[in-house]
């Protein structure tokens, strides 16, 4: 078993991924996937933008 | 099974053999037919007409045939101090939530002595041998009389005299008749030649006998029933050990020595006064007093018609249906509040709660009932309030309704703004029924849906709507079982999962396809949540396990197993660990929940699976983020606390005596013998369940989410030990790999992902922008 410690560490993750997913109504595990979509979506319409 | 007339009749065919007893022919009573209802009683007196209320009116009103007038408390006083002399254990009163029989609620005294066997069948628990006792008790199938008949209530005191005579101990009809007829006439000093003994019969939960009535002036006081057989008329057998069940009205008792027009003004103590000076009701204290006389006859039981009951009454006052209505009904409303409030009040105090699921939905109903009687005549009151003239007025003699006074505040305003939110409805329903007339179903949907009273709706209702809304919901709890295969002839399988057994060895006694029975078994069944062990029987997988009465069955992936044959078994170890921290964490969740919420939490259902558990508890809205959390926090104390989880195997009895009927957590047990689990000085529970020795081996408690499932019910889902850390490990791992992503400190993630998602709204917009002028 881990410490009180170590388990209010990972509460305290826990609570900050909350926050992220809720920002963008997703779920937690679906959250790096989502992450990547946006980085790539962005990039390519910086493309556009400067060759329109 | 014969109906109670049909019970009648066979006894009456030797009516000396049921009903007489020794004190008749020791005083001379003889047994006389009544001319009106048709009843055989015994009475001193040569009188034709029985004493029942449907054939005469209530003579005691406004003169007394007793000693003196006594209120609520020294009526007790009395009744206890004559009983105790006579040589009777005083027990203290039960729970109106009745948890350790499948009732909702305690409907009569004598359900405090019901309990379930191992087979089914009824079987009592009696702390002491003859008992007396003041059992408040509730019961909704009698809602429309109250308030109208002077004497329904929804909540009243039995007086609960008790005997169990089996020769040795206790007595029989003789003695109890005698006793009743003394606490009549020397106690209370009514005159012998008042009294009627109506005979009668009682048959339900697979008993039946005859019984005695003791009617005076009108009013029934009590009723001496003689539990002697056991079965039905057609099949029984006489029981070993008889059963005197005296049930008398407490507040018959004070309301005839008051003499007052109702039994509520009797004894409501101030509350009614309060409540009509409270709603400024006026009315003609004379004809009042005319119709209070004969409000005896009003039964909607038999009439079921209120309009016709009132037709008969007015036409006796000489006046109108409409004159009579308009004199009774604020007093019957305000009658009615006050009775279903003091309902609320016990039913609260003792764990009850109102909602949409099980006895709950009673109590909504009488609650809802209540607020409709001070919506229609607009009453500027508070059933609040009057909740808490009512413990003002009780807390002397129930102490334990002051205690939980708060929480009974907190239930009451909780369901109140319920019952706000659904007027705010009403208009959009009336409009979706365009002027059509809603039939009496479609009103019980909407009653069942949506909350919403007739009376909301300003439609009138036969007078047993209430009955029929109730009796959906009052049906005894039934489990449905399933039989796979035919056990009836196999012997009772020795458990050895207590002990913690993971290999052992065992005689197969019955194989049919892939299903197995041992003489013995480790592999715990599916039971109270708690899913089932695998593993492996002869290196064949056991994929299920389950119990049949007391045999338990395996299904086998594959079987080719014989009859008669040895065979090695091995329990699935890190399976079986994994639920028992699951089902220790759901008893600590439990012990938290209700230390954080309140007493009125109880575990409405639960499971325990490998890969989370969870507990569905009543409570009447949704938990807040922060309840949440001080939830986990104290079950994570409790774990850290290294508290030892003790189980002992008690008498059932002796379980309940020393720990309270909070052991009956996930309901009733049809057991003599209970298992006891208990964290002390945290949480005890009767359980079959398998558990660890100490809360520090369940591990770190993890809430994963919490959910309204239904009105009044909370669905709180878990994980705890490696399975709570694997969970929020893996939470890290997403975390880690996000930041990684974004290129930014975890802590910083959540303002990364919104920075991300602002600057992706942008350049979307920008680009639609640029689209557009294109």
């Amino acid at each position: 078993m881990i410490s009180r410690k170590e388990w209010e560490e990972l509460r305290k993750k826990e609570k900050i991924l909350k926050k992220a997913t809720e920002i963008l109504r997703v779920e937690e595990k679906d959250l790096p996937r989502v992450i990547e979509r946006f980085k790539r979506e962005i990039k390519e319409m910086e493309e556009k933008l400067q060759s329109l | 099974m014969a109906t109670k007339k049909e019970l009648i009749q066979e006894f009456q065919k030797n009516p000396d053999r049921y009903w007489k007893v020794k004190l008749f022919d020791e005083l001379g009573f003889k047994r006389r037919q009544c001319k009106n209802c048709g009843k055989f009683f015994w009475s001193l007196k040569d009188q034709d007409v029985c004493n029942d209320s449907t054939c005469r009116s209530y003579d005691f009103i406004g003169k007394p045939p007793t000693k003196k007038p006594l209120d609520i408390f020294q009526t007790w006083k009395k009744i206890q101090k004559f009983f105790e002399d006579n040589g009777h254990a005083a027990l203290n009163r039960y729970p109106t939530v009745c948890r350790w029989y499948p009732l909702y609620f305690t409907i009569a005294g004598i359900v405090n002595f019901y309990r379930v066997d191992e087979e089914g069948n009824l079987d009592w628990e009696v702390p002491a041998n003859p008992s007396i006792l003041l059992q408040p008790c509730l019961r909704f199938n009698d809602i429309p009389n109250v308030g109208l008949n002077s004497k329904s209530f929804t909540c009243f005191g039995m007086v609960q005299q008790t005997s169990f005579f089996n020769g040795k101990e206790g007595y029989w009809k003789d003695k109890c008749i005698e006793l009743d007829f003394n606490l009549l006439s020397k106690v209370f000093g009514i005159k012998p030649e008042e009294i009627n003994f109506i005979e009668d019969a009682w048959i339900g939960y697979g008993a039946f006998g005859s019984s005695l009535e003791y009617h005076v002036q009108g009013i029934e006081l009590g009723n001496a029933v003689f539990t002697e057989f056991a079965g039905n008329l057609e099949n029984y057998r006489e029981m070993k050990e008889k059963v005197i069940d005296m049930g008398a009205g407490w507040e018959r008792f004070t309301w005839i020595t008051q003499g007052t027009p109702t039994s509520y003004d009797a004894v409501f103590g101030p509350v009614v006064e309060k409540l009509k000076k409270k709603c400024g009701i006026k009315y003609d204290k004379k004809f009042f007093l005319k119709y209070a006389k004969i409000s005896g006859k009003v039964n909607l039981d038999e009439y079921a018609d209120l309009k016709v009951v009132l037709e008969k009454i007015a036409s006796q006052l000489g006046i109108s249906v409409e004159e009579l209505r308009k004199n009774i009904e604020q007093l019957q409303a305000l009658y009615s509040i006050a009775d279903h409030t003091r309902a609320l009040v016990f039913a609260i105090a003792d764990g009850g709660l109102p909602s949409n699921v099980a006895g709950g939905y009673n109590l909504r109903v009488i609650l809802r009932r209540a607020l409709s009687f001070i919506d229609k005549f607009n009453w500027n009151l508070g059933i609040e309030d009057v909740a808490d003239w009512h413990i003002s007025y009780l807390k002397k003699m129930f102490p334990e309704l002051e205690e939980r006074k708060e929480e009974i505040e907190k239930v009451l305003q909780a369901e109140i703004n319920k019952y706000k939110n659904t007027k705010e409805r009403v208009g959009r329903i009336i409009q979706s029924f365009a002027g059509r007339k809603i039939s009496e179903e479609e009103l019980i949907t909407l009653y069942d849906s949506e909350g919403i009273t007739p009376e909301q709706l300003g439609i009138e209702v036969s007078s047993d709507f209430y009955s029929k809304v109730t009796e959906r919901h009052m049906a005894e709890k039934k489990e449905e079982e399933k039989v796979l295969l035919d056990v009836s002839n196999l012997p009772k399988t020795k458990i050895l999962y207590y002990d913690d057994v993971l290999k052992f060895k065992a005689k197969v006694l019955k194989v049919s396809g892939n299903f197995v029975v041992l003489d013995q078994t480790s592999f715990y069944p599916t039971s109270g949540g708690q899913e089932h062990d695998t593993g492996y029987i002869s290196g064949l997988k056991v994929v299920d396990v389950f119990k049949l009465h007391s045999v338990i069955v395996h299904q086998l992936e594959s079987c080719n197993l014989k009859e008669g044959q040895f065979v090695d078994c091995e329990v699935d170890k890190k399976r079986r660990e994994i639920l028992k921290r699951h089902h220790d964490a759901i008893h600590i969740i439990s012990g938290a929940a209700r230390k954080i919420l309140g007493y009125h939490v109880h575990q409405h259902g639960a499971e325990k699976t490998e890969e989370k558990a969870r507990i569905d508890i009543t409570h009447f809205e949704s938990l807040s983020e922060e309840e949440e959390e001080k939830i986990e926090d104290l079950a994570n104390k409790i774990v850290e606390k290294s508290l030892p989880i003790k189980k002992y195997v008690m008498k059932r009895g002796e379980a309940e005596r020393k720990y309270g009927f909070g052991i009956y957590a996930g309901g009733y047990i049809p057991s003599r013998v209970l298992r006891i689990v208990e964290i002390p000085g945290f949480d005890v529970e009767a359980c079959g369940g398998l558990h660890g020795d100490n809360t520090k081996d369940v591990g770190f408690i993890k809430i994963l989410k919490t959910k309204r499932i239904a009105d009044g019910l909370v669905r709180i889902e878990i994980k705890a030990g490696e399975v709570a850390l694997d969970y929020m490990k893996e939470k890290e791992r997403i975390l880690k790999e996000v930041a990684e992503k974004l290129g930014v400190k975890e802590e910083n993630v959540p303002e990364a992902v919104k920075k991300l998602f602002e600057d992706w709204k942008q350049k979307r917009k920008q680009l639609k922008k640029m689209r557009k002028r294109e």
